[in-house]
C-alpha cells in the first residue's frame, strides 16, 4: 500500500484547472519532495491530501483512506505546516502547541516535555512569551513545523516550509523534517527552492500546470537529462554566429548568454565535447577566458522536462 | 480521543480567544458597567420611575448579546486569517466544527452575562436570586442563538466591513427594539403595532422581562415565557449552524468562502 | 504647502471612496434618533423640554468625538503597519504632516456630521445659518481637541498596540458617559458631576447647544465652554507635535 496516492485527480477552480487528471504516489516512509513554480497545482495538491479542498473528479488516497469520503480520519493520520502560518493570533507558541498536541492524542505525561524540547530545537524558545501576532514571519513559519513535529503523524506535509526563514532556521527545519522521517513518518515537502529539495528529497516529482511531468530519485533525473555535464564558457568577446552555429552542431543543447559571450552547454560527455569547442574556437578566432564543468542542477532538469525554469510563471 | 472531546478543546481555544482579546474586553466591560453605574443612575433622576432598577437587568442582557455577536466578528478573523483551513485540517467532523463555534459563542455571552449579574445584583435590591439563577441555562441558549446569528452574517459576508454594517444592523434591530431600555408599554404607545409586537418577543425583552420580574422582583418563574425564549433562540443557533457549515463546505469545494 | 494639501487630499479621496459608510453612518444615526432618541424622550418628558433635541446634539457629539478617536486610531495603525515611516520620509516638515493629519480629519468630521446635523435642525425647525456655522466650528475644535488627546497617547501604542486600544476603549465609555451628552448637568448626581467637569465632551456639547438655542439653564456658561474647548484643541495638538517629533523617531521624552 502507498502512503499517498492519487488517481487522475483533478481539481477546478471556476473555468480554471489547478490539477489536470494528476497520478502521484509516495512510498512509505521516504520524503517525497514535489517540486514547480508557483501555480503548478502544488499548494492545491496538498490542501487535498489534507481534506481542505474536495477534489473535483477523481480519487486520493492517505494511507488506503479515500480523502474525499473518510476526510475525519484522514485527519487522525496526517499533519500540514501550511505555507502561511495559521495560528491563534493571541494565544502563545507553546499554548498553540498544547492545543494541537491534545488535538492528536499526544501522551500528557510527555506532552510538555516534547513541546518543549521541539520549541528549543526550532529556536522559538526565547519567543515563547510572544502571543502569535507579535512573532516574526520566520518565527511565526517555524512554529508553524513545530506542529507537525510535535505531532509525529503518519503523513507529515510541510508546504514550503522554509520560506521567509534565514540561512541557519533553514537548515535546522530540514535535520527535523528528516529527523521526523527517520522516526517513521512519511514526508511530502512542496517547495520551488532547489537546494531544499536537493537536500531533503528521496525522490522528486516535478509538477507543471497540474500535471506530473516526472517523478525519481534526483541523481536519476540528473542523468535523464541530454548527457549529464554541464559546461558553462566565457569567452573574452561575443562569438560570431557562425561559430555559434558550429558549436550547436557538435551536440548537446547549447545557449548563448544575451551578450553573446557566455555559454552554457548540457552535453553527454563533457571530456569529449570541450576539445572539439576549443578546437572549433581557436579556428574562429574566438578567446576563451574561462571553461567550469559541472553537473546539472535541479533547476536544468526541470528546464529540461517542462522548458522553462522554476522562477518563470507557469 | 472521542470527537466530543475534540469539540470541546476546538470550543475552548475559541472561548479563551474571545477573553484575551483586551480591546475587546475594555469596550465591553466599561461600556456595560459604565452604563449600568452611570447611565442608568443619572437617568433615574431624570425620570418618574426607578430607571436603574429598570436598565441594570436589561444591561446584564445587553452585555449578553454584544458578548454573544463577538462570534461572527471571530468567525470572520478565522476565514481571514486562515484559522479556519487549519481548523479544518483537525480530526474532527465540520459539524462537529461548527458546534464548537456556536457553543463557544454561547459561552462567551453566558459568562460574560454572568459577570455583569454579579455585579447587578450587587447594586439593585433583589428578591429572587434563586430565580435569577434558573433563569441562566436559558440564557445560555439565547446566547448560542445569537451566536449563531452572528455566525450567520459572518458567513454572509464577502468582507470585514460588510460584516460590520451587519453587525450593526442585528444591534439596532435587536437592541434597539427591545424593551431592554424602555418599557413595553411606551414602545406600544408610540411605535406602530407590528414594531411593537416585535419589540415584545424578542429574545431580549423575553430575557429581559424575565431577570426583572422573576430575579429582581421575587415573581415565580413564568414558565411560557421561558418556553418561548427557548423557541425564540433555538432556531437562530440552528441557522448559524447551518450557515457557517454551507461556508466551510464551500471552502472545500473552491478554496475560498 | 503644496505638498500638505497633496498629502491632505490623498487622505481625503481614500475617505471620499468610502462614501457608502458614511450613507450607513447617517442611516444608523436617523434610526438612532427615531428609535432611541424618540422613547427615551418620552421618559424624560417631564424634567427636560425638548429632550430629542438635547440627546440628537449629544449624538452628534458623540458622532466628533468617534471621528476624532479614528484620526488617531489611523495614526497608529500607520504607525504599527508601517506606513508611518513612509509619511515622515517624505520631503514635508512634521508640522506640515500633522496639518494635513489635521485637515484629514476635519473633512472625515465634516462629511459625518454635518448631512445629519443639518437634517436635524431643518426637521426641527431650529436651521439658522449663524447658529448652524457656530455650532459647526465649536464641534469641529472639539474633533480636533480629540484627535489631539488620541494622538498624544499614541505613545502607548509603541509599547503595545494592544493596551493601546485597550485603554482608548476604556477612556472613550468614559468620557462619554461622564459627560452632559446624553444628560444635563443639573440632572447628575453630585458625586458624578465634578468628574463631568473633566470631560471635553461636555464643553464642547453644551456650547453646540447654546449655539442652537437649547435652554441655557440647562447649560454650562459658553464662554467658559468655549475657553475650555479651544484650550483642549490648542493643547492637545501641540502635545501631539512634540510626540511626533520626539518619540516616534525614537528621541525618548525627558
Amino acid at each position: 500500500m502507498h502512503a499517498v496516492e492519487t488517481l487522475n485527480l483533478s481539481k477546478k477552480y471556476g473555468k480554471t484547472d489547478a490539477l489536470r487528471g494528476l497520478n502521484f504516489e509516495v512510498e512509505e516512509g521516504e520524503i517525497m519532495v514535489i517540486l514547480g513554480p508557483n501555480g503548478s497545482g502544488k499548494t492545491t495538491l496538498l490542501m487535498i491530501l489534507c481534506t481542505i479542498l474536495k477534489p473535483t473528479s477523481g480519487i486520493a488516497k492517505v494511507v488506503g483512506i479515500d480523502v474525499a469520503k473518510e476526510g475525519t480520519k484522514v485527519r487522525e493520520v496526517m499533519g500540514i505546516a501550511f505555507q502561511e502560518a495559521r495560528g491563534f493570533w493571541r494565544h502563545k507558541p507553546s499554548s498553540i502547541l498544547r492545543f494541537h498536541a491534545s488535538m492528536f492524542d499526544i501522551d500528557p505525561t510527555k506532552r510538555q516535555d516534547l513541546i518543549d524540547q521541539t520549541m528549543k530545537d526550532l529556536e522559538l524558545w526565547e519567543s515563547r512569551d510572544k502571543l502569535f501576532m507579535h512573532l516574526s514571519g520566520g518565527q511565526a513559519k517555524r512554529l508553524e513545523t513545530a506542529k507537525v513535529l510535535v505531532q509525529r503523524p503518519k503523513l507529515a506535509i510541510f508546504d514550503e516550509p522554509t520560506s521567509q526563514v534565514d540561512l541557519r532556521g533553514k537548515r535546522k527545519i530540514w535535520d527535523k523534517i528528516k529527523e521526523l522521517r527517520n522516526q517513521g513518518s512519511t514526508i511530502i515537502v512542496a517547495t520551488n527552492e532547489v537546494r531544499e529539495a536537493e537536500y531533503l528529497a528521496d525522490r522528486v516529482t516535478i509538477l507543471h500546470q497540474g500535471q506530473r511531468v516526472v517523478c525519481d530519485t534526483i541523481p536519476h533525473l540528473k542523468d535523464a537529462i541530454a548527457g549529464g555535464d554541464v559546461v558553462e564558457v566565457d569567452f573574452e568577446d561575443p562569438v560570431s554566429a557562425r561559430l555559434s552555429e558550429e558549436l550547436k552542431s557538435l551536440g548537446g543543447s547549447v545557449a548563448l548568454s544575451p551578450q553573446g559571450n557566455q555559454m552554457r552547454a548540457m552535453v553527454s560527455r563533457a571530456e569529449d565535447w570541450v576539445p572539439k569547442m576549443t578546437s572549433a574556437s581557436y579556428n574562429q578566432g574566438a578567446k576563451i577566458s574561462s571553461i567550469k564543468i559541472t553537473e546539472p542542477s535541479l533547476d536544468d532538469v526541470f528546464m529540461q522536462f517542462t522548458g522553462t525554469t522554476l522562477e518563470d510563471k507557469p | 480521543m472521542s470527537e466530543l472531546s475534540r469539540l470541546f478543546h476546538v470550543a475552548r481555544a475559541d472561548f479563551s480567544y474571545f477573553f484575551r482579546t483586551k480591546w475587546l474586553m475594555a469596550v465591553l466591560i466599561s461600556l456595560s458597567v459604565s452604563d449600568m453605574l452611570v447611565t442608568a443612575l443619572v437617568y433615574r433622576g431624570l425620570m418618574n420611575f426607578d430607571y436603574f432598577r429598570f436598565l441594570v437587568p436589561g444591561i446584564v442582557v445587553a452585555g449578553l448579546f454584544s458578548a454573544a455577536t463577538d462570534t461572527g466578528r471571530r468567525i470572520w478573523l478565522a476565514l481571514r486569517e486562515g484559522v479556519v483551513q487549519y481548523y479544518m485540517t483537525l480530526p474532527i467532523r465540520t459539524s462537529g466544527l461548527v458546534v464548537a463555534y456556536i457553543l463557544s459563542g454561547g459561552l462567551g455571552g453566558i459568562v460574560y452575562s454572568s459577570f455583569l449579574l454579579v455585579i447587578a445584583l450587587a447594586v439593585v435590591p433583589h428578591q429572587g436570586i434563586v430565580n435569577a439563577l434558573l433563569i441562566i441555562p436559558f440564557m445560555f441558549v439565547l446566547s448560542t442563538g445569537i451566536a449563531g446569528l452572528s455566525a450567520f452574517l459572518a458567513s454572509i459576508s464577502r468582507r470585514g466591513e460588510i460584516y460590520w454594517v451587519y453587525a450593526q444592523g442585528l444591534q439596532v434591530s435587536m437592541v434597539t427594539i427591545s424593551t431592554v431600555f424602555y418599557p413595553a408599554q411606551t414602545i406600544e404607545g408610540f411605535l406602530p403595532g407590528p414594531v411593537a409586537t416585535i419589540a415584545r418577543y424578542n429574545p431580549l425583552s423575553l430575557a429581559a422581562g424575565a431577570l426583572r420580574d422573576s430575579g429582581f422582583g421575587g415573581n415565580p418563574l413564568d414558565l411560557s415565557v421561558l418556553g418561548t425564549l427557548l423557541a425564540a433562540s433555538l432556531p437562530l443557533a440552528v441557522s448559524g449552524a447551518l450557515a457557517y457549515w454551507v461556508i466551510l463546505r464551500t471552502i472545500r469545494l473552491r478554496g475560498k468562502p | 504647502m503644496n505638498r500638505v494639501l497633496t498629502l491632505a487630499a490623498y487622505n481625503i479621496k481614500l475617505l471620499l471612496s468610502e462614501r457608502n459608510w458614511f450613507f450607513l453612518i447617517w442611516a444608523l444615526f436617523a434610526l438612532q434618533i427615531t428609535i432611541f432618541g424618540s422613547l427615551m424622550s418620552r421618559l424624560v418628558s417631564g424634567k427636560v423640554e425638548d429632550y430629542l433635541f438635547f440627546y440628537s446634539i449629544g449624538l452628534m457629539v458623540i458622532t466628533v468625538f468617534d471621528s476624532g478617536a479614528s484620526v488617531g486610531r489611523n495614526f497608529v495603525e500607520h504607525a504599527h503597519e508601517g506606513e508611518l515611516p513612509y509619511y515622515l520620509s517624505l520631503p514635508i516638515s512634521r508640522r506640515g504632516f500633522l496639518a494635513a493629519q489635521a485637515l484629514y480629519g476635519v473633512a472625515d468630521t465634516m462629511l459625518k456630521t454635518l448631512p445629519p446635523l443639518l437634517g436635524i435642525l431643518f426637521f426641527m425647525g431650529r436651521l439658522t445659518v449663524l447658529g448652524a456655522f457656530f455650532a459647526v466650528l465649536a464641534l469641529l475644535l472639539l474633533g480636533l481637541g480629540i484627535s489631539g488627546i488620541m494622538i498624544s497617547m499614541s505613545f502607548i501604542a509603541f509599547k503595545s498596540v494592544d493596551i493601546y486600544s485597550a485603554f482608548i476603549a476604556g477612556l472613550s465609555a468614559l468620557l462619554v458617559r461622564f459627560s452632559t451628552v446624553f444628560y444635563p448637568l443639573i440632572f447628575m448626581p453630585n458625586f458624578y458631576s465634578p468628574i463631568s467637569l473633566l470631560s471635553p465632551l461636555t464643553y464642547g456639547a453644551d456650547l453646540a447647544r447654546w449655539f442652537l438655542g437649547f435652554d441655557p439653564q440647562l447649560l454650562l456658561n459658553p464662554i467658559l465652554a468655549a475657553a475650555v474647548v479651544t484650550a483642549v484643541a490648542v493643547g492637545t495638538l501641540s502635545l501631539s507635535a512634540r510626540i511626533v517629533d520626539r518619540i516616534i523617531e525614537g528621541v525618548k521624552v525627558g
